[in-house]
């Protein structure tokens, strides 16, 4: 018996490791609707996935906004009937010192970062619990652990995650909500760029992970997976780091 | 020991007034629009009030104008804001999330960026928390994130102004524990032990008084 695809909703799905994992569930046949702030980009992306024959959906979407949300979950649910995965990965971050970040900039972080999570939670859940349940995979991050990487305020709003989603877990769990976040350290994407700028500076970094390598999107994409599927069911409201040893071992 | 209190009107304020000679405190007036007066209060005495601050008028630089005028150097801040809203994830409103993140977040950044430039060698940053950030609790969606964030916060902090010898924790609470009759007491000796007698190897970490029912 061949598996039903999946409605997967990716929010923040044209860039880094939101849009690897949506071209990976593309290619594994799933319905993939995936949003994103840049409208040109989404759209050309949209256009390559569908020329390929993939069945992929994008809506423009700012995640601070509440209403762009809503829009977001009610047209996954007109095409659809269902969101089967929700997979959240939208996110900003600067390098910066305390002394140097500004409230905007504070603010802006914690919005995109953290507020653009609860709503996306708010938004979908009532959806998968009318579905019988579903999956939900945060992207978040190790810095929130360690408290380094992207910024005090990058850190912060990323430690937000962890709460957020423990005490959703902590109401939805009978209701079918299986929901984890993974959480990637030293992944090699536009981020990583913007942190690590020069390749001396890489190279500077990756002296010291353990395993003295970055991440690939693909080491990210393998968790997410892994923790939208079945063969995670018994990990609830759990912090999946992919960090090649960087947390606990150095 | 100069320490400061960031929200007056916690229950904590009181027991520390009991245990330190003089404290200064932020007492707000109108919390949700970060306006207030920093007061100090002296042991037997009446309190003073400074001046008045307007926080997203100019982001504390008041207070930090005055902590510089008067020549203040701070053994401590102490950052008790706290906003709890017993509200599930779909009962929450996009204000209450706001405002939430208003009071357990920004202005806990603004005054820790505008006042470490005011805390001595070796002083400390110590944020009360609560469990419910590990814990996860369904009637307390904001509290239980933004806690969590304050402390990703502290940990940022430690390693920020770990140069300078200024240290950030965290004292993690269990609601059971405030409910207690010495609870109170039990967090008030903790901050005063850690200000009189501080531990310079503790730094980054969340203490946490819950009788160990977190793990539970």
């Amino acid at each position: 018996m061949v598996a039903e695809p999946s409605v997967v909703l990716i929010v923040g799905g044209a860039a880094g490791i939101g849009k690897a994992a949506a071209e990976d569930r593309l290619k594994k046949g799933d319905k993939v609707v995936f949003t994103d702030i840049n409208e040109a980009v989404g759209k050309q992306l949209m256009e390559q996935w569908q020329a390929q024959g993939y069945s992929a959906t994008f809506i423009q979407q700012n995640v601070t906004s509440w209403t762009d949300t809503e829009k977001v979950a009610a047209k996954t649910i007109d095409m659809y009937g269902r969101i089967d995965i929700l997979i959240v990965s939208a996110g900003v971050t600067s390098q910066q010192r305390l002394e140097d970040i500004t409230y905007k900039q504070w603010c802006f972080t914690l919005d995109v970062n953290l507020t653009g999570l609860f709503y996306s939670l708010k938004a979908v859940i009532p959806e998968m619990i009318r579905n019988g349940g579903g999956n939900i995979v945060i992207v978040g991050s190790g810095s929130a652990i360690t408290g380094s990487g992207g910024g005090i305020h990058y850190a912060t709003s990323k430690g937000g995650a962890f709460g957020l989603m423990r005490a959703v877990a902590d109401q939805f769990s009978d209701q079918g909500i299986h929901i984890n976040l993974v959480a990637p350290r030293v992944i090699a994407t536009e981020m990583l760029d913007v942190l690590y700028p020069t390749e001396e500076a890489r190279e500077e970094l990756r002296q010291k992970i353990p395993i003295k390598q970055l991440g690939t999107l693909e080491d990210t994409t393998n968790a997410i997976n892994f923790l939208a599927s079945e063969a995670s069911r018994y990990m609830q409201a759990q912090v999946m780091l992919i960090d090649g040893g960087r947390t606990y071992l150095t | 020991m100069n320490i400061l209190l960031f929200d007056a009107n916690h229950c904590i304020a009181e027991a520390l007034t009991q245990s330190f000679q003089s404290v200064y405190m932020l007492e707000f007036t109108d919390r949700l629009k970060g306006q207030g007066k920093l007061c100090q209060y002296k042991s037997g005495q009446r309190q003073e009030s400074l001046l008045t601050f307007d926080l997203l008028e100019d982001e504390a630089a008041s207070i930090a104008a005055w902590l510089d005028q008067h020549d203040v150097r701070l053994e401590a801040m102490v950052n008790n804001l706290e906003q709890v809203t017993d509200k599930s994830l779909l009962e929450t409103s996009l204000v209450q999330w706001q405002e939430s993140l208003l009071i357990n977040l920004h202005f806990p950044f603004l005054l820790v960026k505008a006042l470490v430039p005011y805390l001595s060698e070796r002083g400390q940053c110590i944020h009360l928390s609560s469990t419910m950030a590990v814990s996860g609790e369904s009637g307390a969606v904001n509290y239980a994130s933004h806690k969590s964030a304050l402390e990703s916060f502290s940990k940022s902090l430690s390693r920020e102004c770990s140069e300078r010898q200024i240290r950030s924790n965290v004292i993690s609470v269990s609601p059971r524990c405030w409910k207690e009759t010495n609870g109170v007491q039990q967090v008030s000796q903790m901050i005063y032990q850690m200000c009189y007698n501080p531990a310079s190897f503790l730094n980054g970490q969340v203490i946490t008084f819950d009788n160990g029912e977190t793990l539970s």
